[in-house]
C-alpha cells in the first residue's frame, strides 16, 4: 500500500510531458515485450524442431560414414569368402599344402587384398584363421602381432559370436595392450569378424578378423560434434558399446538405449536429449547425446538478440518520444503560463492556437475568457467608479451649490463691509474651492483648472494652519491647456498638507510643480513633513494597485487615482512615492500629454 | 543538451542493433560448426613410412614438424603414416592420381627411387642450398640421377645382430666373433628351447639383407663394385654368391631362424625377441630406439646390445666391413599443392640442428650427415655401438642385393633368396632366377 501511495504521489509530481513519456514506454515496452516474447516462442520452437533435424541428420551422417568405413571390411570379407583359391586353401586336407609354407604368397591372391589393405588407411591388422589348421594368413600394419594358433582364440565370446553369427560381420572392441586376438596390440581397434563356412553353412571353414583404427572412428564423430560436452555413442547392433567420444554426466547409457528399441529415432533420457541413427549394411548404431544444457545455452543465445533489439528500441525511441510529447506538453505549458500571468493582472495575455484539437479549442477557450473577463472586470471597474462618482455626485447633488455660492458671497460681501479683507479673502477661496471642486461635473479638465483647484486648497488651509503651512507652487505655462483627469495632483497635495505636515508640531513647507518633459506631463508634489518609511511608500503604491481594497481613505484616494489612471493611460504613466521618516515624501507622477487645447479651444 | 543526450541515445542504440547482430551471426556459424580458413594458412600433406609418432624416428619426425607449425603459424602439417610395404602400395596409388602429397618418404635404392626420378614425380633440389648440411661421402648418390638431385638421405642404415645381453650373460653365452661361433651358438640357444635369432621371412627383404650381409662379410674384395658389375652383366657365377648361398643355406640348416620364420612379419620377429623368446634380432641400425621406446619393458630396454655379422673364421682378417647403405629418405613432389612450402620445410628438417641432431637426441637411428654434435648428447649406449662401428669400419657394402635393380628384380630376389633359405631351390636356380628376372 505504501508503495502504491508513493508510486501514485511519484505520479501526480510528474510534469504532463513526463507522463506522456512515461505512458508511450509503458506501451511500447509492454508491446515489445509481448511482441518479443511471442516471436521469441515461435523462433524458439522452430529452432528446436530445427535443431533436432539437424541433430537426427548428424547421427544419420554419422552412422552413414562409418557405414563407408566398414563397407571396405565387408567387402574383402565377401571377397575372400568368395574367393575360389582361398575357398580350395581353406576346404582341403591340410597334409597337402602344410608343405609349402608360402602357399599363401604362391597359390592366393594376397598381393591383391595386401595392396587393398595398404590403400585404405583405416585397416590395421587382417588374419584369416583357417579351421583346417593351416598357417593362417595375416597382414599387420600398426606392429601389432596377432595370435597364429586357432585354439587360443576358438574358446574365446568372440569366436563364439562369430560362429553365431552364422556368416554376418560381428564387432567387438580391443584397445591397445588388450589380448583377444594380438599377441601385442599397439593400438585400439574395431575388429570386425566373420565367421566362413562351406555352401551348406555346416561346417567352418575359417575365421576372418579385421581390426580398424579407432581414431578414423573417432575422427569421424569429433568432425560433427557440435560441443565438448555432448557425447556420442557407436555399438553393434546389440547395443554393444564399440566407440565414444565424449563423456556422459549422470546417464546411464544402457537405460538410455532402452528408449530405442528400433535403433533409431529421437528420445530424452535424463538430462540428454538422444538422438539415434543405425546402419543395417554396416551393422552399426549411433547415439548422439546432447545435453540439457547445451539446448539451454542455444535457447538463451537465441533470446540475447530479441533483447537487444528490445533495449535498443527503447533507447532509440527517446528523442522521438521526447519531441512527440513536448508537441503536447509545449502548448499546454504556454496555456498555463498565460493562465499565471492573467490570473497575476495581465488581462492582455492570450495564447497562439496552433491547431484545431482539443488544446487548440482549450487556447481559443481561454483568449475568449480572457476577453470576456477583462471586458467584465473593465465594465466593473468602471461601473465601481461610477458608482463612485456618483456617490460623489450625489454628495455634490445634495449639497446645493447655488445655496453654497450665496451663502458664501453673502458672507464674503459681511467681511468686505466689516473690513475684515483677511476673512473675505478667506471666503472666497473656501468658494473658489467648492466652485472647482463641483466643476459643473466634467471629468477632464485642463492643467490649469486643477492647480487652480490646488491653489485654493492650499489658500483654504492654510487659514486653518496658519504658519504651520507654507506652500509653493510652479507650473510650466506650456502645459496650462493639457487636458488630464479631474483631481489627479490635488489628492497627493491634501496627503502631503493632512499626513505630512498636520501631524508636524512645525509645519512644512509643500511644493508643488508641473512641468513637460518631452512628451509627458510631470507633475510632483513634495513635502518635508513628517514622511514615511520607503517600504510603507512601496506598500501603499502597491496595495493601491489591487482593485477594491480595504485601505484607509488615503489609499483609497491612491487607489481611485491608479484606477483611473490604468483606465485612461493603460501602462503609460508612472506614480513613484519616495519618502524618508521625518524627511517628508515626494510623489511624481508621468503622464503622456494627449491633448492640448489652445485657446481658441481648438486641438494643438 | 537534448541533442547530446539523442546522440548518446542513438549511438547506444546502434552498438546494441549491431551486438545484437553480431551475436546471431556468430551462434548461427557455431551451430554450423564451420570456421572458415584464412586465406593465409596453408596445410602441407606429408606422407611418411614412420607411423610410430611415439618414439625412434618417428617421434623425432613429429617434433620437428611440431616445430615447424610453431615457427610458421600459418602452416598446419598432416600428417599420412604407413608402415613401410603398405607406404609403397599406397604410393603408387597417390602417383596413378593428380593429387599428391607435398612432402614424402623416399629410399634411395635404385629398384626404388629410379623410377620415381624417371617418371618425372619429384621436384629437382638445388644442392648449393644443401651446402654446409654435412652429407656424408656418396649419401646423395642413390638420390641423384644424371647429375641431378632429388631428394635427401635420412639415415645411414647398418645391418645388425640385435641380442639379449642380459640372457647371455644368464646363460654364459659370448658374441660370436666368427660365423661358425654364431652357428654354434644357434645350436646353445636352440638347447634351452630358445629361438637364436628372430627373423622376419615374410617381408622378405631382411633375409636379402642378411644375404648380403654374409657375403660382404666374406667378401675380399669391394661387393659394392661387384654387386654392380653384377646386375650390369646379369651375371651371379661369382664365388661371391655361391659362398653367400651356402651360409645361408647352414643358417637355415643350423636352426638359427625360428620356426616357419618365413610366416612371421617384423612386427612378430620383434615380439619374439622383446619377448624373451629369441636371443637374438637381426636387423637394422634404425632399430636403435628400442633402448628408448617406453612401450618396452625398461629391463629389456638395458639389455639390447648389438653386433655385427662375423665373418667366417678364415676370412677373419681383422678388417672392420659393415653392410651399410643410405636408405630413407625425403622428397618433394612436383604435382604437390605447396611445393614451395615443402621446399622450405625439408630445407628446416634437414638443417644441421634439425634432422641430426634430432635422431641423436632421441637414439633412433644414424643420421646421413655428420658435423658438430651438440654440447649436451644424450644417445644411448646402443647409438656409441654403431657410431664406433661406423668409424671403424673400412668397407662399406652399399645397397643391398635386391634393391640394385628393377622391381621385376626385387620381385625375383627376395622370393628366390628366400626359397633358396627354405631349402625349396637349389643355388644354381637361384643364380638362374636372378640373371633372367630382367
Amino acid at each position: 500500500m505504501a508503495i502504491r501511495a508513493r508510486a501514485a504521489a511519484f505520479y501526480r509530481h510528474l510534469k504532463i510531458q513526463h507522463k506522456i513519456l512515461l505512458a508511450m514506454y509503458l506501451v511500447v515496452f509492454a508491446a515489445g515485450l509481448v511482441s518479443s516474447f511471442v516471436i521469441y516462442y515461435y523462433s524458439w520452437r522452430s529452432a528446436q524442431e530445427d535443431n533436432q533435424a539437424v541433430y537426427q541428420k548428424m547421427a544419420e551422417s554419422i552412422s552413414g560414414e562409418i557405414e563407408r568405413i566398414q563397407q571396405d571390411i565387408w567387402d574383402i570379407s565377401i571377397y575372400m569368402g568368395a574367393n575360389q583359391e582361398i575357398h580350395r586353401v581353406l576346404s582341403e586336407n591340410p597334409s597337402k599344402e602344410e608343405q609349402d609354407s608360402l602357399f599363401w604368397f604362391s597359390e592366393i591372391p594376397v598381393s591383391f587384398i595386401s595392396d587393398v589393405l595398404s590403400i585404405k588407411s583405416q585397416f590395421r591388422t587382417l588374419i584369416l584363421y583357417p579351421e583346417n589348421g593351416m598357417e593362417p594368413y595375416y597382414v599387420s600394419r600398426d606392429s601389432s602381432v596377432l595370435k597364429r594358433d586357432l585354439s587360443e582364440i576358438a574358446g574365446t565370446d568372440f569366436y563364439q559370436e562369430a560362429a553365431a553369427a552364422r556368416g554376418d560381420l560381428v564387432w567387438f572392441r580391443m584397445d591397445a595392450g588388450e589380448n583377444g586376438i594380438y599377441e601385442k596390440n599397439t593400438s585400439d581397434k574395431i575388429v570386425g569378424m566373420k565367421m566362413i563356412f562351406n555352401m551348406s553353412k555346416r561346417r567352418k571353414l575359417g575365421l576372418l578378423a579385421m581390426g580398424l583404427d579407432v581414431s578414423r572412428y573417432e575422427a569421424v564423430c569429433e568432425n560433427v560434434r557440435l560441443s565438448g560436452k555432448e557425447c556420442i555413442v557407436i555399438t553393434d547392433q546389440n547395443n554393444k558399446e564399440l566407440v565414444k567420444v565424449g563423456e556422459l554426466f549422470g546417464e546411464d547409457f544402457s537405460r538410455a538405449m532402452e528408449l530405442f528399441p528400433a535403433g533409431e529415432g529421437f528420445a530424452r533420457s535424463g538430462n540428454y536429449h538422444v538422438f539415434g541413427a543405425k546402419s543395417e549394411e554396416g551393422g552399426v548404431r549411433v547415439y548422439y547425446f546432447s545435453p540439457e544444457a547445451v539446448w539451454f545455452q542455444k535457447a538463451l543465445g537465441m533470446l540475447y538478440v530479441p533483447l537487444f533489439l528490445l533495449l535498443s528500441l527503447l533507447v532509440c525511441m527517446w528523442p522521438l518520444t521526447r519531441y512527440l510529447s513536448g508537441l503536447l506538453a509545449r502548448p499546454l505549458n504556454e496555456l498555463r503560463l498565460s493562465m499565471d500571468r492573467f490570473r497575476d493582472g495581465d488581462f492582455m495575455q492570450r495564447v497562439e492556437v496552433k491547431g484545431e484539437d482539443e488544446i487548440g479549442q482549450l487556447a481559443v477557450s481561454f483568449n475568449k475568457m480572457a476577453e470576456n473577463m477583462q471586458l467584465l472586470i473593465d465594465q466593473n471597474y468602471v461601473l465601481a467608479l461610477k458608482e463612485k462618482e456618483s456617490e460623489l455626485d450625489i454628495l455634490q447633488a445634495q449639497i446645493n451649490p447655488h445655496f453654497l455660492y450665496n451663502v458664501l458671497d453673502s458672507l464674503y460681501w459681511q467681511a468686505v463691509n466689516m473690513e475684515n479683507d483677511t476673512m473675505a479673502e478667506e471666503i472666497l477661496a473656501l468658494s473658489n474651492l467648492y466652485r472647482l471642486v463641483l466643476n459643473q461635473g466634467q471629468d477632464i479638465i485642463e492643467v490649469e483648472k486643477e492647480f487652480e483647484l490646488i491653489r485654493s486648497y492650499l489658500e483654504v488651509q492654510k487659514m486653518r494652519l496658519n504658519r504651520r503651512l507654507n506652500y509653493e507652487i510652479k507650473m510650466d505655462e506650456r502645459i496650462l491647456h493639457c487636458r488630464i483627469s479631474k483631481l489627479l495632483v490635488q489628492p497627493f497635495v491634501e496627503n502631503a498638507v493632512v499626513h505630512g505636515l498636520e501631524s508636524s508640531k512645525w509645519g512644512g513647507l509643500v511644493k508643488v510643480c508641473g512641468c513637460r518633459e518631452g512628451d509627458n506631463l510631470v507633475f510632483t508634489v513634495e513635502d518635508n513633513g513628517i514622511g514615511m518609511q520607503q517600504e510603507e511608500a512601496d506598500r501603499i503604491l502597491e496595495e493601491s494597485v489591487r482593485p477594491h481594497s480595504d485601505a484607509r481613505i488615503s489609499h483609497y484616494a491612491i487607489s481611485n487615482i491608479q484606477e483611473r489612471l490604468r483606465l485612461h493611460y493603460r501602462d503609460r504613466y508612472k506614480l513613484d512615492i519616495i519618502s524618508g521618516e521625518n524627511k517628508g515624501t515626494l510623489v511624481k507622477l508621468v503622464i503622456p500629454i494627449e491633448r492640448e487645447q489652445g485657446k481658441d479651444g481648438k486641438n494643438v | 543538451m537534448t541533442k547530446r543526450w539523442t546522440l548518446v541515445c542513438l549511438a547506444i542504440a546502434l552498438t546494441g542493433m549491431v551486438t545484437g547482430c553480431g551475436a546471431l551471426q556468430r551462434q548461427t556459424e557455431r551451430e554450423r560448426g564451420g570456421q572458415a580458413e584464412t586465406q593465409n594458412e596453408v596445410t602441407l600433406q606429408v606422407f611418411t613410412n614412420l607411423p610410430d609418432r611415439c618414439s625412434g624416428q618417428g617421434l623425432a619426425e613429429q617434433m620437428l614438424f611440431d616445430a615447424y607449425m610453431e615457427e610458421n603459424p600459418q602452416v598446419e602439417i598432416a600428417v599420412e603414416a604407413l608402415e613401410d610395404e603398405a607406404y609403397k602400395a599406397k604410393l603408387r596409388a597417390y602417383i596413378s592420381g593428380s593429387q599428391m602429397p607435398d612432402l614424402i618418404t623416399v629410399w634411395g635404392e635404385p629398384e626404388f627411387m629410379d623410377q620415381l626420378m624417371e617418371a618425372g614425380v619429384l621436384v629437382e633440389l638445388n644442392p648449393a642450398d644443401y651446402e654446409g648440411y654435412g652429407f656424408t661421402e656418396h649419401s646423395l648418390d642413390g638420390f641423384s640421377q644424371g647429375g641431378r638431385l632429388y631428394g635427401l638421405p635420412r639415415n645411414r642404415d647398418i645391418a645388425c645382430f640385435y641380442y639379449n645381453a642380459g640372457m647371455f650373460e644368464e646363460y654364459g653365452w659370448q658374441v660370436p666373433e666368427t660365423f661358425e661361433e654364431l652357428l654354434a651358438l644357434a645350436g646353445r640357444i636352440r638347447e634351452r628351447g630358445l629361438i637364436p635369432v628372430a627373423m622376419d621371412g615374410l617381408d622378405q627383404w631382411p633375409l636379402n639383407i642378411f644375404f648380403t650381409d654374409l657375403m660382404q662379410q666374406n667378401c675380399q674384395g669391394d661387393l659394392n663394385a661387384v654387386l654392380t658389375e653384377a646386375l650390369a652383366k646379369k651375371n651371379f657365377s661369382d664365388d661371391i654368391f655361391s659362398l653367400g648361398m651356402d651360409l645361408l643355406g647352414q643358417c637355415t640348416a643350423a636352426g638359427l631362424f625360428q620356426d616357419k620364420f618365413e610366416t612371421s612379419d617384423y612386427s612378430t620377429a620383434q615380439h619374439l625377441f622383446l619377448d624373451g623368446k629369441a636371443a637374438m634380432f637381426y636387423m637394422g641400425s634404425w632399430d636403435m630406439d628400442m633402448a628408448r621406446d617406453p612401450r618396452i619393458d625398461a629391463g629389456m630396454r638395458e639389455e639390447i646390445r648389438v653386433f655385427f655379422m662375423p665373418p667366417l673364421k678364415e676370412q677373419a682378417d681383422g678388417s672392420r666391413k659393415l653392410t651399410m647403405w643410405h636408405g630413407g629418405g625425403y622428397a618433394v613432389t612436383r604435382n604437390g599443392a605447396n611445393r614451395e612450402e615443402a621446399l622450405k620445410l625439408l630445407s628446416y628438417m634437414m638443417r644441421p640442428e634439425g634432422w641430426p641432431w634430432a635422431v641423436l637426441e632421441n637414439g633412433a637411428c644414424i643420421s646421413a650427415q655428420e658435423g658438430e654434435e651438440p654440447e649436451q648428447r644424450e644417445g644411448t649406449s646402443l647409438q656409441s655401438d654403431f657410431l664406433e662401428a661406423l668409424s671403424l669400419a673400412e668397407s662399406f657394402s652399399g645397397v643391398p642385393l635386391a634393391d640394385r635393380g628393377d622391381t621385376s628384380f626385387r620381385q625375383a630376389c627376395l622370393a628366390s633368396i628366400l626359397e633358396l633359405a627354405l631349402g625349396h631351390i637349389t643355388p644354381e636356380e637361384c643364380r638362374r632366377a636372378l640373371s633372367f628376372s630382367y
